[in-house]
């Protein structure tokens, strides 16, 4: 958000509703500047969390999870290597700004929880799942996770919407 | 900024990425599985050795994987 609407004195959040003639707005602009967006969620609200074992389907990441939570994805999760039934497959995502990881727990690598990426929302992920090996990694923005993106076993991850 | 246990369990954590990689593909392991898995977790190690939550930790082994 590029700047704050008051109306009363009251600062208007983005979860308040601006309406025009009786319709909700998503944005609100001034002289071509985007001065307030209507959040999707609560702020620090839990959007979702996915979990697969080691040798584990992914498709339902695709089907299932993008599918239920589109706002959360800047683009539709695709395959770049192997499928759901393939021994080794590896999906790519993109989050929407105002997303982040908040969470990675690797059965092998341990757990990340300290809350880095909340700082840089949206970005390039990997999932990687293979036979006896899983985790995800961030393409973009480095170290953001704070575990490694591939380790024995399965993993988990939970996305938040921090509105930033 | 993390606090000195998560410090510690990340090191943790880095360690056994680095003995993973050291001790090489397991029979189970398929090729392409091995070389996904060690090629992930050096791009890893390359960005996280460069952490700045790091105090005076011993990253020998990491650099021996990386440099």
């Amino acid at each position: 958000m590029a700047g704050d609407i008051y109306f009363n004195g009251s600062k208007l959040t983005g979860q308040h509703d601006v309406k025009l003639n009786g319709t909700n707005m998503d944005n609100v602009y001034l002289n071509g500047t985007k001065i307030w967006t209507r959040h999707p969620y609560a702020i620090g609200t839990d959007i979702f969390t996915y979990s697969v074992g080691a040798g584990g389907n992914t498709d339902s990441f695709i089907s299932s999870i993008h599918a239920t939570y589109p706002l959360a994805f800047a683009s539709t999760p695709v395959y770049i290597e192997g499928s759901g039934g393939a021994l080794d497959k590896r999906i790519r995502f993109v989050l929407a700004d105002g997303f982040y990881v908040s969470r990675y727990a690797q059965d092998e690598g341990g757990t990340d929880s300290d809350g880095v990426g909340a700082s840089n929302t949206g970005g390039n992920y990997i999932i990687y799942v293979g036979g006896t090996v899983s985790g995800l990694s961030r393409e973009s923005g480095g170290g953001s996770l704070s575990v490694a993106g591939s380790g024995n076993g399965g993993h988990s991850f939970k996305v938040t919407y921090s509105g930033q | 900024m993390p606090t000195a246990e998560q410090i510690a369990h990340y090191y943790e954590g880095l360690c056994t990425t680095v003995d993973s990689i050291n001790a090489g593909k397991t029979a189970e392991m398929g090729d392409r599985e091995w070389e996904i898995h060690s090629t992930t977790n050096i791009t890893w190690l390359k960005t996280i050795v460069n952490a700045d939550f790091w105090t005076d930790e011993d990253m020998t082994a990491v650099h021996l994987i990386i440099d």
